[in-house]
Formats: structure tokens, C-alpha cells, sequence
């Protein structure tokens, strides 16, 4: 094996493991090695379980070497945000207000678990998955794995850093308004905000109930399509999650694009990105033009109203959702994350039914717009290079919510939809900080999102380079 | 002293007209209303700021109502979800 263990993909080490080239003790001693000398300078974990981890390991390498391979993921270990519920574990969700362990799994959990992956360990997140930048009173701070004066992002900011720092083969975020796809661009790695409903959501701890999703977060496309290949697909135990054809990811993946039409987000608020961050988006609509896809400049109408109404539907239901916990233990929850749910106090039943009702509607006008003349639309992750701590700690959240928004209005607008969208690395700021781009598709497009970044991964490098870290 | 009638009244006014600058908007009577009907202690300044966000979003949402001819059931927003899977530009 001439890479190091951790420096594999999980495609790559999922493989090792089938091939028997290395066992899943050996990677996964390797990845948590890796994680416990991170999680200092990172702080990405809130628990590492290293000795389940082990006796799991342990288990994959009896059956594979039994003959009862189960697939890509088999051995492969994966650390997730901190919402997902396993027996005997409290998810906090990066709260200290939940004190109660779960007496069930969330059927993403199940669903890894019978795929075979390791789970070594719950991973940090903005308290109640309520902030954009991996800052967290309770627990502390996640750090960017690029710059540790750096923000990671948020509200899945420990994945993003976790999968970045090489710490685990992929990880699973949750995305309301863009909380897998900003840390993921931040932090250099891909992240994926499925349709809603692709990915069930029972036992999950919601952050809202009409626009969150959860989604994975890894270095490549290739292992995106893998670990979301694992957990897709309806759950009787999640009412929103239909019974919808589950494609082969991976066997969709290419490497040319030819007769593929790319649709690149022009006007506003895609054109609100600073030169730097517009020269990498340049760079990154060549390499697709030299694919052999057809690029066609395209205006996306009502973007910032969908934006919008994200935020009626995500600001009143987190108001419901930590309601009880506002009035009754105020103090136990940081300004942080009361802040940016109390408008939704203010926000009448007509306006939150309004919002819901115009779903559909703007939804249909939307997909026979812009995917009635392309397959994929490209558009702008982040508006500008990933802040330092500082300059989102000046202890004004409206600020740092201000901060956040300037990206959130290139991501929430999907979550109103409902639509997949993909955030892809595509190269450094002046600073060194990742920089990214993201594709959206119709409904349930997530193999054409996987197949285009597949082909502009087979012919970068961005996503090969690791950062400096001990 | 403001009376409570005044409060809702005049957040009555503000929900409906959705008054987005911030110079317009009386904190105190929005901290009463929240005091009074959700239970919840925000100081007039924070509550003419939670305000001046929440009217904006309140009048966008009501425009785009109004710009409808109807509106219809909420849940049908899964059908039609259901129906655009992986929708193709050739279909």
C-alpha cells in the first residue's frame, strides 16, 4: 500500500478491505491514530468510540474473511454529526439541553450499519445545528483543518473538518439551508444536500421539518455516491421520505460530458462573489466546457424569494422546535442559537401556510424552467474566502448571521424547493482557504450532480491535496 | 404606558403592512406582544430587530401569495415533488 491508510478514498479503502489488502482493525486504528491527533487542533469530534469501533472492525474482517463481503462500505469507518440517534447514546445536537440516550437508531445509522461501515464517533456542529460557523459555547469551536484560524463552517462544520483532516472515510451532515454544502466548500471536501425525502429522517434531531436534509460529506464524488447509495431510499418510519426508484450512483459516475447541457447561474445573487472566488468559478466552468458539456449562461429567476421563504418555513418551525426549551431553560442555550429562530415568533399561521402552499407551485415553474433547457446548473458556493474566527467573533450574531447569508442566498433556496444540490472543491483562495462550487438538479437528480462532478474530479486535483496538519 | 390593546393593535398593523424599516418599528410594543402571547422576555431593542426581519419576510411571503391565483393544499407539494423526479430537459 504505497499511501498511507487515512490518505485513501473511501472508494479506495473499501476496496483494500473486500480485497483483503488491509483489514478493518488496521484502517480503523489508522483513522482513529488520526482523529485523536487531530481533535486537538480541530476539536471536529464531540465523542471518539474507539473501542466499539475496534470490536466492529473486528467483525467486518470475520465476515469478509468468511465470505460475506457486504458491499462498498464494509469496514470502512465513518464518524457522523452529532443528531443521529444510537442505543445507549445521547445525540446532542450540540446542545447540553438533551440528557436522555436513545433507546432506538436512526435509520441512516441502521442503514450503515448493515452495510458494514464503522462507526467510530459523533462529530460537532453549531448548537441545535443553528449557525453557519462551527462555533459552538458548549463544546467549542470547530477549526478549518486549512488554517485553524479559520472557521470550518456550519452548521456540519466537525464533518466537514473531520473528512477534510482525514479523520474518517466520509461523515454524515444535515443540510436546512446550506449546512453541508458551506462547510463542505470551506473546508475543501464534497457535500451533498439530497431531495428532500431521498434520505430518511427518523431519528434524526430535527432542525426544522419541511427543509432539512441529511446528507454525506466526502473527499471525492465517487464516495459521496457510495455512502449515499447506502442510506437512499423510502423509510416507512419518515412520513416525507416516498418510495422513489433508488438509481446505482456509482455506475451513473462518468468521465466525459459530452451532450451534457450546463446550465452556469448567471446575474443576481450568483454574481455577488468576489474576483478570487469568480476567477476559481471561471477555472472550473472551463474544465467542464472542456469535458465536452455545453455550457449555456442562464438566469435563475426569483432566487432571493425562495431564499426567503426558506426562511419562513426554517425560522418558524425552529421556533416550534425549540420552543419549549427558549422559554424554559433560556440559559442553558446560547444567543447563538436563539437568535436566529425567534423571528419566526413574529411570523403569522398565514404567512408559514402561505410558504408552504406556494411550495408546489414555485417548485413546478422552477424544475420546467431551468431544467426544461439544461441537466445540471452551476452556480457559486461561497461569496467570498472562508472568514478567520475573528472576523466572525466580534460578538454581534446578527453580524455573523449577516456573515453566513452572504453564501446561504447561493444554498437556501434549494431547501425551499426541495431540490439535490452538490458542493464540489474546485481550488484555493489567496489565503490558502478552499473554495468551491456547487451543481443543482431536478428532484431526485442526484446521479446526474454525482456524474458531473465525477468527470471534473478525473480531470482536477483539488480534492487530492491534504491539509498541513501534524 | 402603552396598554396591552395598543400593543397588539399596532403589531396587528405592523404583521399586516409587513413595515420593514427598523426606525418604524416599536420595540416596546413588540416585546409586550412577545411577553404577552408567546411567554418569552426579549428587550424592546432585540425585539425590533427580530421584527424588522420578520416583517420583511412576512410581506415577501404575502406578495407572493397575492401574485397566485389560488393556493392549494400544502401537502400536494410531495406530489408534485414525486412527479418531477430527475425530470429531463427532453421530456
Amino acid at each position: 500500500m504505497s499511501l498511507p491508510l487515512a490518505d485513501l478514498t473511501l472508494a479506495q479503502a473499501g476496496d483494500s478491505v473486500r480485497r483483503r489488502d488491509v483489514s478493518s482493525v488496521a484502517l480503523t486504528e489508522a483513522t482513529l491514530d488520526r482523529a485523536e491527533a487531530v481533535q486537538p487542533a480541530l476539536n471536529c469530534f464531540l465523542r471518539i468510540d474507539r473501542e466499539a469501533a475496534l470490536q466492529a472492525a473486528d467483525h467486518a474482517d470475520t465476515e469478509i474473511a468468511g465470505g460475506n463481503w457486504r458491499g462498498p462500505l464494509h469496514g470502512v469507518p465513518l464518524a457522523h454529526k452529532d443528531v443521529f440517534d444510537r442505543e445507549g447514546h445521547v445525540a446532542t445536537a450540540g446542545t447540553i439541553l438533551f440528557e436522555t440516550p436513545a433507546t432506538s437508531r436512526a435509520t441512516v445509522m441502521e442503514r450503515f450499519d448493515e452495510a458494514g461501515a464503522i462507526y467510530t464517533g459523533a462529530l460537532n456542529l453549531d448548537e441545535f445545528a443553528a449557525g453557519g460557523t462551527g462555533a459552538n459555547d458548549h463544546y467549542g469551536r470547530t477549526h478549518n483543518p486549512w488554517n485553524t484560524d479559520h472557521i470550518s463552517g456550519g452548521s456540519s462544520g466537525g464533518s466537514a473538518a473531520c473528512v477534510a483532516a482525514r479523520a474518517a472515510f466520509g461523515a454524515l451532515g444535515g443540510d436546512a439551508g446550506g449546512s453541508v454544502r458551506i462547510p463542505a466548500a470551506m473546508c475543501g471536501i464534497v457535500g451533498l444536500k439530497p431531495t428532500f425525502g431521498r434520505v430518511s429522517r427518523a431519528g434524526t434531531a430535527p432542525r426544522t421539518f419541511s427543509v432539512d436534509c441529511t446528507g454525506p460529506m466526502t473527499r471525492t464524488a465517487e464516495d459521496c455516491a457510495l455512502m449515499l447509495q447506502a442510506i437512499a431510499g423510502h423509510d416507512p418510519r419518515d412520513t416525507t421520505c416516498p418510495d422513489v426508484l433508488v438509481p446505482d450512483y456509482a455506475a451513473a459516475l462518468r468521465t466525459d460530458l459530452k451532450g451534457v447541457r450546463i446550465g452556469v447561474a448567471v446575474g443576481s445573487p450568483f454574481d455577488q462573489v468576489e474576483p478570487e472566488i469568480g476567477q476559481r468559478l471561471t477555472d472550473a466552468s472551463d474544465a467542464f466546457r472542456d469535458l465536452g458539456a455545453e455550457l449555456i449562461e442562464l438566469e435563475v429567476p426569483d432566487v432571493m424569494r425562495f431564499n426567503d421563504l426558506q426562511q419562513i418555513l426554517g425560522k418558524t418551525e425552529a421556533a416550534v422546535i425549540c420552543g419549549k426549551w427558549m422559554r424554559e431553560r433560556p440559559g442553558d442555550m446560547t444567543f447563538a442559537a436563539i437568535s436566529v429562530v425567534q423571528e419566526g415568533l413574529l411570523m403569522p399561521a398565514t404567512r408559514y401556510l402561505e410558504a408552504k402552499s406556494l411550495r408546489g407551485p414555485l417548485l413546478d415553474s422552477h424544475i420546467r424552467e431551468i431544467y426544461g433547457q439544461v441537466d445540471v446548473l452551476f452556480a457559486p458556493a461561497l461569496a467570498g474566502p472562508t472568514p478567520t474566527i475573528a472576523e466572525t467573533d466580534f460578538g454581534d450574531q446578527d453580524r455573523v448571521e449577516e456573515l453566513f447569508t452572504r453564501s446561504a442566498r447561493f444554498t437556501r433556496f434549494t431547501n425551499y424547493l426541495g431540490t439535490p444540490s452538490l458542493s464540489v472543491p474546485c481550488g484555493f483562495s489567496a489565503s490558502g482557504l478552499p473554495v468551491g462550487f456547487q451543481l443543482h438538479g431536478p428532484p431526485f437528480g442526484e446521479a446526474r450532480l454525482l456524474a458531473a462532478a465525477h468527470a471534473y474530479q478525473s480531470v482536477t486535483d483539488h480534492h487530492t491535496r491534504a491539509p498541513a496538519l501534524s | 404606558m402603552r396598554s396591552h390593546t395598543d400593543n397588539v393593535g399596532q403589531l396587528a398593523i405592523h404583521l399586516e403592512d409587513g413595515i420593514e424599516t427598523m426606525s418604524e418599528i416599536d420595540g416596546d410594543a413588540i416585546s409586550a406582544w412577545l411577553k404577552e402571547h408567546q411567554d418569552l422576555d426579549v428587550t424592546p431593542e432585540r425585539a425590533k430587530e427580530i421584527a424588522t426581519i420578520a416583517f420583511r419576510l412576512n410581506r415577501v411571503t404575502l406578495d407572493a401569495a397575492m401574485a397566485q391565483d389560488s393556493l392549494d393544499d400544502p401537502a400536494r407539494y410531495f406530489r408534485t415533488l414525486v412527479e418531477l423526479a430527475d425530470y429531463k430537459r427532453d421530456a
